[in-house]
């Protein structure tokens, strides 16, 4: 069952810029979706406008089969379920320390005090934000703010989570810290879609990836595919896993045999060099 | 500024409830300024002085700066109360200036002296607090004083621009040195002017993705977040009210005396 879905999409800013051209895609419940694609392809726009926070100008977008009206309760409805964690942390936490921060909200969504406590509490547990839990924000470091940017949204419980650029500027701690969480989060059955320009995060982890250039959607399918096509990356001006291109070069040489399913990781990879060199172990 | 902000994270008086802290620095400043006296401004300036230092953990020196500075304004300040003209020729003074005479008094000298202390005493009470309370805190006794919710709102998010502004200005002001913007005054000033239009421009799209980030989380026109606790301990209100007395009395005993 598709818990969102786009169809013909169009999007322009005032100043007449077209950020989005007829976007068609869905995405399925608990289904991992990675938006890849260069600087101002379309992502961030696509992400603000499954939100309700920007209207666009034509198509529809469908929470659950149920199409977006853009009246005041149901974006507020809408907004309690899909939740964003914004590229920048410094653009998304205006309280004065982390418990307001992250308390925000759930005020929104009307629960009673004592709840939200115990909530705040358990999402301050589970993110590790417990040493620096007392501090105001602008005594954190980078790393500590994205930790409380996600811990914001999570702490709504939403059914789906869009990630703009997670590990952006992120040290490598923060970096394994982040992507073990958005591995861990759909195996609670949330649903995860994140835009990153780590593509050998996406091969791995994403169901599905869709590739976005100058506003359209290239295509979308399943990493293999997409990774294994190098046109279509170079179309859309990026590049291919350094595990894919590897295994693609030692294919076509004859090292590797034929019709080996692609390695998502380089564990995998190694594992088929070393039964090539070794014969089967 | 930032530097008081960090002290007031860190206090060792942090835990203790704002609402007494509050009280306790504000009801001695009025009694200092009340009173209006040499002994009392100087036990007050003592007594905050010691307790910012001892107790909330300011070191010395730092603390020493803070009270320098408003020394400064009110030495410059009470100069015109110590000195005066006047155009008795039997006065003895310093200058003479067609027909004037600039005059030190005994009385004006002692009334600066008074005025001083008592300022100093002021200021230091207040330096008591804000060395001692973080910003969020204040803004609960602001929120008990029953202060209108739209202030406090606001408050709040001045206080996390002030900081995102400070942060964009510094580094624009970094970039600019790095090109030797700063080279001479012809240079200095379009730099100066570009780090100012910059940070208004700055500002403005920061507070739009803000409202964005706020929006996505439902936001519908009211902040509401989840606030501190504090209850006072029988301790802190015990002693409190000793010093409100101990205050009063003085205050009686200096009215019926003097």
């Amino acid at each position: 069952m598709s818990i969102l879905t786009m169809e013909h999409i169009s999007y322009s800013y005032e100043d007449g810029t077209k950020a989005l051209k007829d976007i068609s895609f869905s995405v399925e419940q608990g289904e991992k979706t990675a938006f890849i694609g260069a600087n101002g392809s379309g992502k961030s726009t696509n992400f603000l406008c499954l939100d309700g926070i920007l209207k666009p100008q034509s198509g529809r977008i469908l929470y659950n089969n149920k199409p977006i009206s853009y009246s005041k309760k149901e974006l507020l409805d809408l907004r309690s379920k899909v939740g964003i964690v914004f590229q920048e942390p410094d653009n998304q936490l205006f309280a004065a320390n982390v418990v307001q921060e992250i308390s925000f909200g759930l005020f929104n969504m009307k629960l009673p005090r004592n709840e939200i406590e115990k909530k705040v509490e358990d999402i301050i547990d589970y993110m590790g934000i417990t040493p620096f839990s007392q501090k105001p924000v602008h005594l954190l470091s980078g790393g500590q703010k994205k930790q409380v940017a996600l811990a914001d949204i999570l702490v709504m419980e939403p059914v789906v989570l869009l990630m703009d650029e997670p590990v952006s500027a992120l040290d490598p701690i923060h970096t394994r810290m982040l992507h073990e969480k958005i591995t861990e989060l759909p195996k609670e059955g949330i649903t995860i879609i994140v835009s990153t320009h780590d593509l050998d995060f996406a091969l791995q982890w994403a169901d599905k990836i869709v590739v976005f250039h100058h506003g359209f959607i290239l295509k979308s399918g399943s990493p293999e595919e997409i990774f294994m096509d190098k046109e279509l990356l170079v179309q859309a001006e990026l590049i291919q896993p350094k595990v894919i291109e590897l295994y693609r070069e030692l294919t076509e040489q004859g090292v590797l045999r034929e019709n080996l399913p692609v390695p998502k990781d380089f564990e995998i990879l190694k594992n088929y060099m070393l039964e090539a060199y070794y014969g089967k172990i | 500024m930032l530097y008081i902000d960090k002290l007031s994270y860190s206090s060792a008086l942090r835990s203790i409830s704002p609402y007494v802290k509050t009280v306790f620095a504000v009801s001695t400043l009025l009694f200092c300024v009340l009173l209006h006296s040499y002994i009392f401004s100087l036990a007050v300036i003592l007594l905050m002085g010691s307790l910012t230092v001892f107790l909330s953990g300011t070191s010395l020196t730092y603390y020493g700066r803070l009270l320098r500075m408003p020394l400064t304004f009110l030495l410059l300040g009470t100069i015109t109360i110590v000195f005066s003209f006047t155009k008795d020729s039997q006065a003895t003074g310093m200058l003479h200036f067609m027909g004037y005479t600039l005059v030190v008094t005994k009385v004006s000298l002692l009334y600066g002296l008074k005025l001083i202390l008592t300022a100093l005493g002021a200021v230091s009470c207040l330096y008591f607090l804000i060395l001692s309370t973080p910003f969020t805190d204040l803004l609960l006794v602001l929120k008990a004083i029953h202060c209108p919710e739209i202030i406090l709102e606001l408050l709040l998010l001045i206080y996390r621009f002030i900081f995102l502004l400070y942060d964009m200005g510094e580094k624009l002001d970094c970039a600019v040195k790095s090109r030797l913007g700063n080279r001479s005054l012809k240079t200095g000033i379009p730099a100066a002017a570009g780090v100012f239009q910059m940070l208004f421009i700055g500002s403005i799209r920061r507070s739009l993705k803000l409202y964005d980030a706020m929006e996505s989380r439902g936001y519908d026109g009211k902040i509401q977040v989840l606030t501190k606790k504090y209850t006072a301990s029988a301790k802190e209100i015990g002693l409190l009210i000793l010093w409100e007395v101990v205050m009063i009395v003085i205050f009686l005993l200096q009215r019926r005396l003097f």
